[in-house]
């Protein structure tokens, strides 16, 4: 009898997110209260506790305590996690309060690259052949065991963080001491020290983008990966939608994901689903039950107008489960996540005037910050920026991409 | 506001039919124009039904465009009940007039210049304080139509948290205490911050 209150939403959002305004534009957009919860305090909590709350996102359980005696005093419609942990601590907090969300072992399936394997692998997924190791074993004994060319991937980072591809025994041995260092300096909980030694698939990559719900992928967008992936190491620059590689291709890569979606069990929400495509048909690279990382993001347009954001359609699968997926606009569209060329620290970079003023460009982002210590792959987890384009098709996106790229000039100092 | 004047009759033997001046629920029409409560926690939030079921006795209330229908429990007779209900309802739509009264008169919309002074010691007082415990600041730009244009600085600058300082703590301030601020503009070069508090990396 009495209006319902407008529908409050609990967002995780860890401080290293690179998606927070996104994200918050969304929630504004959609007029829902919002609660951002973070693993450090805001200034502004004590001054706004309804809106502002911290989670510990390392811990699902206390995370779990501290929602529920939240949402006694602030009922929630639905929890949403940003990235790969905090979906796992978000299916948590959800399936504690009776809120719609994805079952938990399919997250935590869709968050560890193992478990994720062995549900793809018992699904009939196509992947590529993999085992499991680690860095307690004898390095050139493992070496010795496995085929070439493979590919050494930790089963906790994202974002080809520690992913090193060797041809031979001895590469192998060099990139398990240079995969050791990596698992070190990220501090990962429980030491985990955990990596795949995975076959190498040859073949162009692609990246879809998805929404599922009640199990159904819905498929947002396809991106072509148009710069070579064939290591040693696996630095993603471009993306670019929708995809050149042909309907029978793209069909095939779909029924793929699809069948991933299902081995998981995954029921709603984002998905970013990487894949490969070569003369034996499709295969599944990873799955996560996320959107698509970084602020790429921004390249993704919904709605006749082009005006809702892929922030929005995840925000609104949550308070209107089942609601339609908007079709996503006519243009092309891309991205390319800017790659640190070498290590140091960072002076500034110059150019971004001129690249964003290439035709097609809508926007150049510096997200690396003067003075920070950037490092390119394998070992580093930031990127120097993104750039933006639009247009009528995808090779004049990519072009525009590169064009801008070329203008930017970095200034990186030794390090100390 | 004019007297809040209340008649009453009987429909039948266990509901009275109490006619009322005002409107009775103000929750707008609703899909037959009328509202049933049958319990308190039911009428959390709508006074007159909250008052009338207050009552002992009764059981039921439905509220209607200037009516209030009451059904009372077996066993207790109206002349217990006629003068404890109408003074129930005359009390609660007094109160909700009053209370609809208040925010309904013209509040205080300042000019942009009133509201650049306010903003001001806002930022002074309140904001810049809470923004120094991340090494931030926050510097007030102008007012425009109400949009207050701000910059960001320190901490802040290049913060991947900066747009929930801006929307769940600087914004939610402002509304409070600002009586026609419209929203914040944001004109911070973030790319060039150096020392921001939260800094984005891959997960």
């Amino acid at each position: 009898m009495v209006a319902p209150p407008r529908a409050r939403l609990l967002l995780l959002l860890p401080t290293t997110t690179y998606r927070a305004d996104a994200f918050v534009d969304a929630a504004k957009f959609l007029r829902l209260d919002l609660t951002v919860a973070s693993e450090l305090p805001s200034a502004f909590q004590d001054e706004h506790p309804a809106d502002l709350l911290t989670l510990d996102l390392g811990n699902p359980d206390a995370a779990v305590t501290a929602a529920r005696a939240f949402a006694q005093h602030h009922p929630l419609r639905g929890v949403v996690g940003v990235d790969d942990d905090t979906a796992v601590v978000a299916a948590c907090i959800a399936g504690d309060l009776g809120l719609p969300c994805n079952p938990l072992a399919a997250v935590r399936a869709a968050r560890d690259k193992q478990l994720q394997r062995e549900r793809l692998h018992a699904g009939g997924v196509p992947i590529p052949p993999f085992a499991v190791h680690t860095l307690d074993e004898h390095a050139r004994a493992v070496a010795e065991s496995v085929s070439y060319p493979c590919v050494l991937k930790p089963v906790s980072l994202s974002g080809s963080r520690g992913v090193i591809r060797a041809d031979d025994p001895d590469a192998f041995v060099t990139a398990h001491a240079r995969l050791g260092a990596i698992l070190k300096a990220a501090e990962l909980p429980h030491d985990e020290n955990r990596f795949l030694v995975e076959r190498y698939v040859p073949g162009p990559e692609y990246a879809l983008e998805g929404m599922v719900v009640d199990g159904a992928l819905h498929v947002l967008a396809v991106f072509d990966k148009p710069d070579p992936l064939d290591g040693p190491f696996f630095e993603e620059t471009i993306y670019v939608t929708p995809s050149r590689a042909g309907d029978d291709t793209v069909r095939s890569l779909t029924q793929c994901a699809q069948q991933a979606v299902t081995a998981l069990g995954l029921e709603r929400g984002p998905v970013h689903i990487e894949l490969r495509h070569n003369d034996n048909g499709p295969w599944l690279i990873e799955i996560a039950a996320r959107p698509i990382g970084g602020k790429c993001g921004r390249t993704l347009r919904f709605g006749p107008d082009g005006d809702i954001s892929l922030e929005t359609v995840v925000l609104r699968q949550v308070v209107e489960p089942g609601t339609a997926v908007p079709p996503r606009e006519t243009q092309a569209a891309g991205v390319m996540m800017i790659p640190i060329p070498y290590q140091g620290v960072l002076r500034g970079v110059d150019g971004a005037v001129k690249a964003r003023a290439v035709p097609g460009v809508e926007d150049v982002v510096i997200t690396a910050h003067s003075g920070q210590v950037v490092l390119p792959l394998p070992e580093g987890s930031r990127y120097l920026g993104f750039i933006f384009a639009r247009g009528e098709t995808p090779a004049f996106v990519e072009e525009a991409l590169r064009a801008a790229h070329a203008t930017l000039e970095p200034r990186i100092d030794p390090p100390d | 506001m004019s007297e809040v004047k209340v008649g009453a009759e009987p429909v039948d033997q266990a509901r009275y039919k109490f006619t009322v001046n005002h409107p009775v629920h103000g929750m707008g029409g609703g899909a037959d124009g009328a509202y049933r409560f049958v319990s308190p926690a039911d009428a959390a939030g709508v006074p007159v039904a909250e008052a009338v079921l207050g009552v002992p006795g009764i059981e039921e209330v439905v509220l209607s465009d200037g009516a209030v229908t009451v059904t009372r429990a077996q066993g207790v007779e109206w002349c217990d009940l006629e003068e404890q209900v109408l003074y129930a309802i005359k009390s609660s739509v007094t109160e909700m007039d009053a209370e609809q009264h208040a925010s309904t008169a013209a509040p205080t919309v300042m000019d942009d210049d009133a509201m650049y002074d306010a903003v001001a010691e806002m930022f002074r007082t309140e904001v810049n304080p809470m923004v120094a415990q991340h090494g931030g600041a926050v510097e007030l730009i102008d007012v425009q139509d109400a949009t207050v244009v701000l910059r960001m600085m320190g901490g802040c600058q290049g913060c991947g948290m900066a747009s929930v300082t801006l929307r769940q703590g600087i914004e939610g301030t402002l509304k409070r205490a600002v009586p026609g601020f419209k929203g914040i503009q944001d004109i911070t070069d973030h790319s060039a911050g150096t020392d921001p508090y939260f800094t984005s990396e891959k997960k």
